[in-house]
């Protein structure tokens, strides 16, 4: 059966005829980059976890050890055993407290999660979801790679509205499908060979079509008074970016890629069997695309929302806990917040885990972490309470990214205002994301 | 050079104007004429001294009240930029409104200055005005949005929302989307426009036989599917259709039930089958039924619009729900086969609440007297007891909010109505005392609400329900949660016409003879399965059920997959609740109370096919790959196809440059491709990325075929006119009419028939939408949150009706050719049944909309009393009268009042008693504030008129417990009250003022750029035009089209 829709495609679309332009732009069309080139990378990486965090209140005190957020505010706060393990990591982390997207307080919050990077409507009676920052960023920043994102997840594909299984929306506020099988996406985009021979044709079709306007939008422009001559030059001047694009993008499939080790890559951890080493495997991958400069946008989401997918089997897997994630997080019986706050405690390990390769691993301009912002959280604080999203920010240190704290912010921010400073940091000039009300204060320089 | 180019054109100018007056009779318009050289005072020596005393104070560097500084204002009008702001100026002056009244008493503008100052701005702006025509036209347009989808679908014969992915255009200051100068092709549109168009003709061309389509038919009745396979589909409020009461059949392309020929075949058939189920999710059990006919379904009921509920469609709605076995693309039809339903509900099966109960038994100084036939049951007797325990005589709850129960065996001899009364202890409202009653699977749930005496006693009699009970034992049951506890059930039969039953068996014969004159419809959607409810959009229209029960009729209902919310692509990995498509209708007799049945349909079954090709190969490639005597010669046949292709899509005829260009580029192709289709099918790609098809081209030096070799200024080509003619009126390119008489050269001299045709064309309609729509700000109610819970009423389908009556209303004026007047007050009101029922207008039957005679009295003529206006122009809680007085101003009077100041001082929430004060009187208080007074007092009196008009546009007496005050006085000092003496005073003294401001707008969007202060001779003309003939709907567009901007330059 025809699996083609009317509204694109994407990966025909992104792949496709060299305008599209999945791959890469190369500056000043010099083929010499990744290496060596021009200033540090400036990335984003966006790591979501679904059904909010342990939130017992502060005066509990036999569980506020388990709290996801700090114990107190400032520079002095001090970790729940929830985060620990991110410790080390203290002067290179921002804590943020008290946000959320003013459109999605009132919505059930496992439903939140469809516009956890997208700020999108969907309360009404239509499905109104729009395009996620990493988009955005993308957007930008492809022309400095080979691929303009990575969109991965635990469960691969795009679920199904208000219960999606990727972060990342297009343009048009549609889900783009999520990746999850390690050894499909390391061929897809760290091998050189392949496909090679499908892309470079259709490149070349999409040069042949790009020629021929030109040659077409020239003839008319002299047909034209000097009013429409202004007009058409408008076009062409879009039509020559377009063209450029092109050219880079067939100049790509002939560089080689950066050395790499992928040789500790987990190819075939089951997430039936090994969250650990499943989570992992996408880490690695992550760190490694980082590495190679391969993209400088990814978005992660480690588990779905509401019981569904792998993830909800994970406490089981990994903890012995015998119970699925969601039903912890609405559970009310005894001991139910240790075992909320272990399974948040595992989920921040294995993401400690990627942040501590990425301060391990460096490129030419020093260490990966200080080239790169990621962001780890979740669109529920306690249990489908859509506000005070539990937040984390790391790295980023070259982007002037100011750590070292646990900041409350007035519960009426809006969560967009972090993208607005990330995007910012990025050098992806932005003055609004969505309803952003402005730059989020004190965590850039 | 500059000297001889001028004079060159001002020569061009003469013998244009000469033509014109010669030879274009019917013509309208008039350039603006350059005076005789006047009596220009010297700008520095005799202006800039007056503008120094009386301006610059309030308007130079110190201060820029209104935004508005002179001192810096260029004062060549004819070089400069600021012509527009001089324009500005000269009206203020002129009309006395500057210098302000106190500035003028503390020093005066002599006379004799302000005429000085007129002169000289009314000959510059003359001259000036000469200069800009040249300036003034219309730049060369990309197509908008629904322009491009409107072409390509014209173009391509396939009813694809293709533009939906494209970023949305930007809007001139006069709020439309079709200005060139605002259009823009960003890198990202032109990335888009390949990839549509690639995807596009991938549908359009079509290789080998025809498809088979995916056909599958469900047979409804109570118990036919037992031991059949079929599919059932769980989750969160699921509400899913028995198995055992359908039947799937999957049918072949001949519309037969497939015979497996193996088990292999079987097991396939079998499995496409568990794929699809029947749900009714949000659906209220008490409004469908299986029945051994089908499945009744009674009048849906709009869901209230808060999130999650939002999603779940009206209740009841019925839906085929399948799994990944649809296809995701082409045509399809649904068809129902359906008739009048029926009640499922009848007298003789009835447990109810008594309207005004009074008990049958009472209490004689707490002696229970009852009538002779009743059956007492005392609690001491009562059987299966839960949550109770007797306390002396009386079995009262143990927890009160749990449920509690105690039954009794009723026998009754002979069949017939009984009332059925409570012996009780008081309790008071804020316990919650309730009783459910319970006979034969009936419940009935009542609170009690006692009065002061009543609960001053120790015991008390209450009528609690009235039941029609069969011959035979029964049980009955009493309790419930928070129960009020009771020491008997008095059960005393009734007589058929006793007050107590009497309006009851009336009222269910009424309504059965009320519902049997009112007619069902369906309407039908398809949408995804999400987590609480569905993304769903319908498709075609709502039809009417005629057919009487017994004769079920076939209704079919056809849409395009790609335009709808089907499930996204998955990833292969397969979930249990994703990858759903569901396919359904509902009853679209909406009703307002789920008391309200409405009149019941009846579904036998329903059939999907897709795709669905009425003809193959379907005609999005026929005429592409016409039959051509040349179809054996390739080379020939390309040039065949290519050639009419482009002229298509390039809406002119093309030269043979261009044609050899695109030949070229074939030849090319040719050798890499291994079809010929495929081939075409690239240079077909490449045209549609052409500007020559993305822009509304107008090319310059062509003669205008007016007797005249290569006029000056250069005339519009007689396909470029073919092409603004039709993306005027149609907003889609020429027909083959259009451009025959274009290529004849004969369209100019019979734009008058054309307009008239144009008009008449269900084309049209394109026009009246994407006008209308911007014109008067449609989108404000289509983007407003209204509050919920303050407005239950005003669901979706009455907030999609509002927008459909505005259109409706202004089709119906230019279709019926119409007085403009109508506008501002008619004496009819474009209705359809549920909008009707929402302005609590009676006797309107059924979905469609037609004109409603209205008396004046009613308040709902014209478009200041449409829902889309007003509800467009509230905040979503309260009515908004700055938001309606700012859109009176703009689209009624054509006058943009200044946006306000920076830094504006809020309404002060602090004042006393604020939170009970009515929006009149806070806008009183703002008034008083001195910086907001000047604009205010212009603004309000336009909005305060609309106060009996609530958020969502219906009208109330009194708001926030007093009565509402609509008085007010105009600018002008006449005072008035309310929006009928508003129409009145507009009709009266504003004719023309209006005339304008929709003469402005429409100019506006036919010619793709906004006016300015150079169109207004023209924009004058045209009003002399509409004048003469009677202000009807038509001399307004007649004009614009005759005018010389749109029909010349």
């Amino acid at each position: 059966m025809s699996r083609k829709s009317w509204n694109l495609d994407r990966r025909t679309f992104l792949r496709g005829l060299g305008v599209a332009a999945a791959l890469p732009f190369l500056e000043g069309m010099s083929w010499a980059i990744p290496q060596g080139q021009g200033s540090a990378p400036k990335r984003l990486c966006y790591v979501y976890f679904p059904n909010g965090c342990s939130l017992p209140s502060l005066k509990d005190k036999d569980n506020a050890q388990w709290r996801w957020f700090p114990t107190a505010a400032g520079k002095d706060y001090k970790l729940t055993k929830v985060l620990k393990s991110l410790e080390p990591f203290r002067d290179r982390m921002s804590l943020l407290g008290g946000l959320s997207h003013p459109k999605s307080r009132e919505l059930l919050g496992h439903l939140a999660g469809d516009t956890y990077l997208t700020a999108g409507d969907v309360r009404g009676d239509r499905y109104q979801n729009r395009i996620s920052v990493d988009q955005v960023a993308a957007h930008q920043l492809k022309k400095h790679t080979r691929f303009p994102s990575l969109v991965l997840s635990v469960d691969g594909g795009v679920g199904y509205k208000s219960r999606v299984s990727t972060l990342s929306f297009s343009a048009d506020g549609r889900p783009i499908p999520s990746e999850h099988r390690h050894r499909q996406i390391f061929e897809r985009y760290f091998s050189t060979g392949g496909s090679q021979e499908e892309r470079r044709n259709s490149l070349q079709q999409g040069k042949k079509i790009v020629d021929l306007v030109l040659e077409d939008s020239k003839n008319l422009k002299k047909q034209l008074s000097k009013y429409d001559q202004a007009k058409i030059d408008e076009y062409l001047e879009s039509l020559n970016s377009v063209e450029e694009q092109v050219r880079r993008n067939e100049a790509w499939l002939d560089i080689p890629m950066k050395e790499f080790d992928a040789s500790d890559v987990n190819f075939d951890a089951d997430p039936r069997v090994d969250p650990k080493a499943y989570v992992r495997a996408t880490f690695d991958l992550m760190a490694l695309a980082l590495q190679t400069d391969l993209t400088r946008v990814m978005t992660y989401m480690c588990g779905r929302e509401d019981g569904m997918g792998f993830g909800d089997n994970f406490p089981n897997l990994a903890l012995g806990i015998q119970k699925g994630h969601h039903t912890i997080s609405h559970d009310t019986g005894a001991g139910h917040w240790p075992e909320w706050g272990r399974y948040d405690q595992w989920v921040a390990e294995q993401f400690t885990y990627f942040i501590d390769k990425l301060a391990n691993t460096q490129d030419e301009f020093g260490p990966l972490l200080d080239s790169t912002l990621v962001l780890y959280g979740s669109a529920c604080s306690t249990t489908h309470n859509a506000r005070n999203y539990p937040t984390a920010l790391l790295g980023g240190k070259a982007l002037g990214a100011q750590h070292g704290s646990y900041k409350i912010y007035d519960h009426d921010t809006p969560f967009s205002n972090l993208f607005v400073s990330m995007l910012n940091a990025v050098d992806v000039k932005t003055e609004s994301f969505a309803d952003s009300t402005g730059p989020i204060p004190g965590l850039f320089a | 050079m500059g000297k001889t180019d001028s004079s060159c054109r001002t020569f061009g100018f003469v013998v244009y104007t000469l033509l014109f007056w010669t030879t274009a009779l019917s013509v309208v318009g008039a350039r603006p004429q350059q005076k005789a050289p006047a009596q220009r005072p010297d700008f520095e020596t005799e202006i800039k001294p007056i503008l120094d005393e009386f301006c610059y104070g309030c308007h130079g560097p110190r201060k820029q009240k209104g935004d508005i500084r002179l001192d810096t204002l260029d004062h060549d009008l004819v070089n400069g930029l600021d012509a527009e702001t001089w324009n500005l100026v000269e009206e203020m002056v002129e009309e006395l409104d500057m210098p302000p009244s106190k500035a003028e008493k503390r020093n005066p503008l002599p006379d004799a200055s302000r005429q000085k100052l007129l002169t000289w701005l009314d000959s510059s702006l003359a001259e000036a005005a000469v200069a800009q025509v040249e300036r003034n036209r219309t730049i060369l347009r990309r197509l908008n949005k629904q322009q491009y989808t409107n072409s390509l679908q014209e173009l391509l014969h396939l009813p694809i929302d293709f533009g939906n992915v494209l970023p949305d255009d930007g809007k001139s200051e006069m709020g439309f989307s079709n200005n060139g100068e605002v259009l823009e092709a960003s890198p990202l549109h032109l990335e888009y426009y390949q990839a549509i168009a690639r995807q596009a003709l991938d549908q359009a061309i079509v290789e080998g036989p025809k498809p088979a389509p995916f056909w599958i038919r469900v047979t409804f009745g109570k118990g036919s599917g037992k031991g059949k396979v079929a599919g059932s589909t769980g989750g969160y409020q699921a509400v899913q259709f028995p198995t055992d009461d359908f039947v799937i059949e999957i049918l072949d392309s001949k519309g037969q039930e497939k015979v497996a020929v193996d088990a292999v075949e079987q097991k396939q058939f079998d499995d496409i089958k568990r794929h699809i189920s029947v749900g009714l999710r949000g659906s209220s059990q008490s409004r469908w039924r299986s029945v051994e006919e089908g499945v009744v379904l009674y009048s849906a009921l709009p869901h209230k619009e808060v999130a999650p509920g939002s999603w779940q469609g009206p209740s009841p709605n019925l839906k085929l729900e399948m799994q990944r076995v649809f296809p995701e693309n082409g045509d399809f039809e649904m068809r129902v086969r359906a008739s009048r339903g029926f009640l499922l509900e009848s007298t003789e099966r009835l447990l109810i609440a008594i309207e005004d109960p009074v008990p049958l038994a009472y209490l004689d100084e707490q002696v229970m007297m009852m009538p002779r036939d009743a059956h007492v049951f005392a609690a001491a007797d009562a059987k299966n007891i839960q949550n109770m325990e007797l306390q002396g005589s009386m079995l009262m709850p143990v927890e009160v909010p749990e449920p509690s129960a105690a039954e009794f065996e009723l026998v009754v001899q002979q069949a017939g109505y009984f009332q059925l009364d409570l012996v009780h202890r008081p309790a008071s409202i804020d316990n919650m005392p309730s009783v459910r009653l319970s006979l034969q699977n009936l419940n009935l749930d009542q609170r009690l609400e006692l009065s002061e005496e009543q609960l001053q006693q120790e015991r008390l009699v209450t009528a609690v329900g009235a039941a029609y009970i069969p011959a035979g034992r029964h049980k009955l049951k009493i309790g419930g949660r928070f129960f009020i506890g009771f020491e008997s059930l008095v059960v005393t039969p009734v007589a058929e016409d006793h007050p107590a039953v009497a309006p009851l068996q009336a009222k269910s014969a009424a309504l059965a003879a009320e519902l049997a004159k009112k007619v069902p419809s369906m309407r039908a959607f398809v949408g995804t399965r999400t987590d609480d409810g569905m993304d769903y959009a319908n498709f075609d229209r709502s039809q009417e059920v005629k057919a009487e029960l017994g004769g079920a009729q076939v209704y079919t209902f056809r849409g395009r997959l790609e335009n709808l919310p089907i499930p996204e692509p998955e990833s292969g990995d397969t979930e249990i609740l994703s990858g759903f498509m569901v396919l359904g209708l509902w009853n679209d007799h909406l009703v307002k109370s789920s008391r309200d049945p409405g009149p019941p349909i009846l579904i036998e079954a329903i059939e999907f096919e897709a795709p669905f090709h009425e003809e193959w190969p379907p005609a999005s490639h026929s005429r592409i790959f016409f039959a051509s005597a040349n179809q054996g010669n390739e080379e020939v046949y390309a040039r065949e196809v290519i050639g009419s292709f482009i002229r298509r899509a390039f809406r002119r005829p093309v030269d043979g440059e261009t044609l050899e260009r695109y030949m070229a580029f074939w030849h090319n192709i040719r050798l890499a491709e291994t079809s010929f289709e495929d081939s075409i099918k690239e240079v077909l790609i490449a045209a549609l990325c052409s500007p020559n098809f993305l822009y509304l081209v107008e090319p310059e030096t062509i003669s205008g075929g007016e007797g005249l070799e290569d006029p000056w200024p250069p005339t519009l080509s007689e396909h470029a006119l073919a092409t603004r003619l039709s993306y005027f009126l149609w907003n889609s390119p020429p027909d083959e009419r259009l451009t025959r008489l274009a290529a004849d050269k004969k369209l100019r001299g019979d734009l008058g028939q054309q307009v008239t045709r144009l008009l008449d064309d269900e084309r049209s309609w394109r026009f009246v939408r994407s006008f209308t729509h911007e014109w008067l700000r449609l989108d404000r109610q289509q983007l407003i949150t209204m509050n919920v819970n303050s407005y239950p009423t005003y669901t979706r389908f009455v907030k999609r009706d509002m927008a459909e009556e505005t259109y409706h209303f202004v089709e119906h004026l230019i279709a019926n050719d119409m007085s403009i007047f109508n506008l501002i007050d008619s004496d009819f009101v474009m209705l359809n049944q549920n909008l009707a029922e929402f302005y609590g207008i009676e006797g309107v039957v059924g979905n469609h909309f037609r004109a409603v005679p209205m008396p004046a009295s009613e308040g709902r003529g014209g478009l200041l009393s449409q829902g889309a206006f007003l509800a467009g122009h509230s905040d979503g809680n309260e009515a908004h009268p700055i938001k309606r007085a700012v859109w009176v101003k703009q689209k009624i009077l054509g006058d943009d009042p200044p946006l306000p100041p920076p830094n504006v001082p809020p309404l002060d929430s602090e004042t006393p008693g604020f939170e009970n004060l009515t929006l009149k009187e806070k806008l009183v208080k703002h008034r008083d504030n001195p910086s907001c007074h000047d604009c205010h007092a212009d603004i309000d009196p336009f909005g305060v008129v609309f106060e009996n008009y609530n958020a969502v546009g219906l009208m109330e007496s009194e708001r926030k417990g007093r009565p509402i005050d609509t008085t007010t006085v105009l600018p002008s000092g006449t005072p008035i009250a309310g929006v009928p003496e508003l129409k009145a005073h507009l009709l009266d003294k504003e004719r023309d003022t209006f005339a304008r401001a929709l003469i402005e707008h429409m100019f506006t969007y036919a010619l793709g750029r906004d006016v300015s202060f150079a169109d207004e001779a023209e924009i004058d003309a045209i009003l002399d035009f509409v004048r003469e003939r009677e202000y009807s709907m038509r001399s307004v567009i007649l004009g614009i089209v005759q005018s010389e901007s749109f029909r010349i330059r």
